[in-house]
């Protein structure tokens, strides 16, 4: 009820100078009425609830409540309370807020609406007061405001940017460390379009932000450069979500901008060092192929020539340096496919998996005929990858596969493929002999292998190529497997805008 | 008695040199084959073949690529600015993987392009190689010796 509606029910009651206390007794907002000399003459039990007191009643002057105090906490004696004002004549103030003490000290927020009756003659015969309590919404109040100051405290002594703006684009906040980060002061900048900070080349990135936070999407961790005040450039990664109003209309976007040069130094160092070792194995391998091109070539001219005048013995011990330099050639030729596989750099290529299949199970028709496998394959997709790199992990997994077979079973391999979301994860099956379960993640690392030479021959390079190829795509390569049984190899090629991230 | 063939070799490898000399010996071909170790010493030969004509001239150039000090291909651009030799014929060899493609060796009139061999059947292809390529040279007074007639021989 309104101090507006009380009115009128008092003006209603008018005419006999009487309101009717029933009513005001079923209220449940504190009412009391006084005198002319404010002396009180009723009061509702909702005034007893909050005031903490019953009033005496013909005693107890101006108010019902025990102590007033203003917002600025100073006591407000009782015949200067705006009940005390409007009786004595004077403006009638409402809406203002007052805080009390109950005689068991626990303190309240309230409105006082007071509201003066007058006779025909304008003369002032009693008053009537409504006190609102408003404790509650003080409170909330005051926890909002204190969760304000702790926000704005956390925004002002985060290390990174945190900036707002509306979806115009413009910038509404600026905290500290976007003042150190990108050299403009709040007052600078706030209101200014936020393309000031996007390099030139790089405009064409916030209209695609904008979309997608009208999209109510979150931009997470996004890696780009940023333009300082002073036009240097900045590694940032940036974290951007929708802004909503009460009704959750999207009304602007935070920004967390991170300073990320020094990451994208220490990326770069790392990268660097890698290349250069990945250029010292490569020119390792490389190299390793000439003087072993000798050892073989005159182990065999050493045979053949003089082979007729050496004793078995020494035949034997030929044909181990003969076994040797033929696996060693193995082993760098390998190598040389390892450290290869980061030259070619994925780009734009695509590639059909059912010609790259066909090749590669021409090119393997020889050990394909030898073993009496047969491999099969569903319809394969067109796959974003360098065609030699497929070609690789066809091989790789389709050789295994004919090389690890079952002596109890005919070797059957079968090759399929199926959507992973945007990409596709391609399977190599068969029912050779199996991985025991503690070799599943080992048998991919570089020169790992499960056998000895005698039982099976390899490298123990092949896999590792297929996780370095698969990887450089940002793929994953994993083995399924049931010893005795048969392996599933499955690698996944995701969709190559996936890539960039 | 046809006077033998008169081959240089720049390869920096004594194995290599020896299993051209295999080769060579393989197919019977009479020659002398004078061996140059490093790119300076090409160099230089050459410039002393091309001034001074009382030389026995050169029959055919077997050039490495990958030579200390001077590579083949400024080996091959000096030999085609020569004025006696800048037809002569050259095998190049490469070793297996090497980024000297068949492709840079003809732009310099390279005859016949190799890879060093790894295995007999290699060597001996090679070997006949060298046999066609001195065949098509058949200037007067060479022949290609008659089987059994010579060796490969060699002097430095």
């Amino acid at each position: 009820m309104t101090a507006q509606g009380l009115r009128a029910s008092v003006h209603v009651g008018h005419g006999s100078n009487r309101v009717d206390h029933e009513l005001l007794d079923a209220l449940p907002v504190a009412v009391y009425i006084t005198d002319s000399e404010g002396c009180l003459t009723y009061f509702n039990p909702a005034a007893i609830k909050l005031s903490g007191r019953t009033p005496q009643l013909g005693v107890d002057q101006w108010c019902v409540t025990w102590k007033i105090f203003l917002a600025d906490g100073t006591l407000l004696p009782h015949d200067q309370c705006p009940m005390a004002i409007a009786l004595k004549g004077g403006e009638v103030l409402e809406g203002i807020e007052c805080l009390a003490e109950r005689p068991d000290g626990s303190r309240f927020w309230f409105t006082p609406y007071p509201a003066v009756l007058r006779d025909e003659d304008g003369r002032i015969t009693a008053g009537i007061n409504l006190l609102v309590d408003i404790t509650d919404r003080k409170l909330a109040q005051r926890i909002a405001a204190r969760e304000a100051r702790l926000l704005s405290a956390i925004v002002d002594s985060s290390d990174d940017a945190i900036v707002s703006k509306d979806l115009n684009g413009t910038i509404t906040s600026w905290n500290k460390s976007a003042e150190r980060l990108f050299g403009y002061t709040a007052e600078e900048i706030v209101g200014k379009p936020v393309t000031l900070l996007i390099p030139l080349d790089r405009q064409d990135e916030e209209p695609q932000i904008i979309a997608r936070l009208r999209a109510g999407e979150r931009v997470d961790h996004f890696e780009t450069l940023r333009r300082r005040k002073d036009g240097t450039l900045l590694d940032i990664s940036l974290t951007i979500s929708p802004v909503r109003d009460e009704t959750g209309q999207i009304v602007g976007a935070s920004k967390i901008a991170r300073d990320i040069t020094d990451q994208k130094r220490a990326e770069g160092e790392i990268r660097r060092a890698n290349q250069g070792l990945e250029q010292f194995a490569f020119s390792a391998s490389h190299d390793l192929q000439e003087p072993l091109r000798s050892v073989k070539i005159y182990s065999e001219l050493l045979t053949r020539r003089y082979g007729g005048k050496l004793d078995g013995e020494a035949l034997e011990f030929l044909g181990y340096l003969q076994a040797g330099a033929t696996r060693m050639e193995l082993l760098v030729s390998d190598l040389l496919a390892y450290t290869q596989v980061s030259k070619r750099v994925a780009g734009s290529e695509i590639a059909d998996a059912n010609v790259t299949l066909t090749t590669v199970l021409e090119g393997m028709s020889n050990s394909i005929s030898e073993s009496g496998a047969r491999v099969t394959s569903d319809p394969l997709p067109t796959v974003p990858m360098h065609g030699t790199h497929l070609q690789q992990l066809f091989q790789n997994l389709i050789g295994n596969a004919i090389k690890y077979h079952s002596p109890e079973r005919t070797p059957a391999i079968h090759v399929s493929a199926h959507r992973q979301g945007r990409g596709w994860t391609f399977a190599v099956t068969d029912n050779g002999i199996g991985i025991a379960p503690e070799y599943k993640e080992t048998v991919f690392g570089l020169f790992k292998r499960l056998h000895t030479s005698d039982e099976y021959s390899g490298t123990g390079i092949g896999l590792a190529i297929c996780q370095r190829i698969v990887e450089q795509y940002n793929g994953r390569i994993w083995v399924e497997s049931e010893p005795g049984r048969g392996s599933t190899f499955r690698f996944t090629i995701p969709q190559s805008s996936d890539a960039g991230g | 008695m046809n006077q033998p063939f008169e081959i240089l070799i720049a390869e920096d490898n004594p194995a290599d040199v020896a299993l051209v000399r295999e080769a060579l010996k393989a197919h019977n071909i009479d020659c002398v084959l004078h061996v140059l170790r490093d790119g300076e010493q090409a160099l230089a030969l050459l410039d002393s073949l091309d001034k001074d004509p009382k030389l026995p001239r050169v029959d055919l150039l077997i050039l490495d690529m990958h030579l200390p000090k001077h590579d083949g291909e400024d080996i091959l651009k000096r030999l085609r600015s020569t004025e006696h030799y800048a037809q002569t014929p050259v095998v190049v060899m490469t070793s297996q993987s090497s980024s000297w493609s068949e492709a840079k060796a003809t732009k310099h009139a390279a005859m016949f392009y190799f890879q060093k061999p790894s295995a007999m059947d290699e060597l001996t292809e090679l070997g006949a190689v060298v046999r066609n390529v001195l065949a098509l040279q058949n200037r007067g007074g060479r022949q290609t010796p008659s089987l059994g007639s010579g060796t490969a021989g060699g002097k430095h």
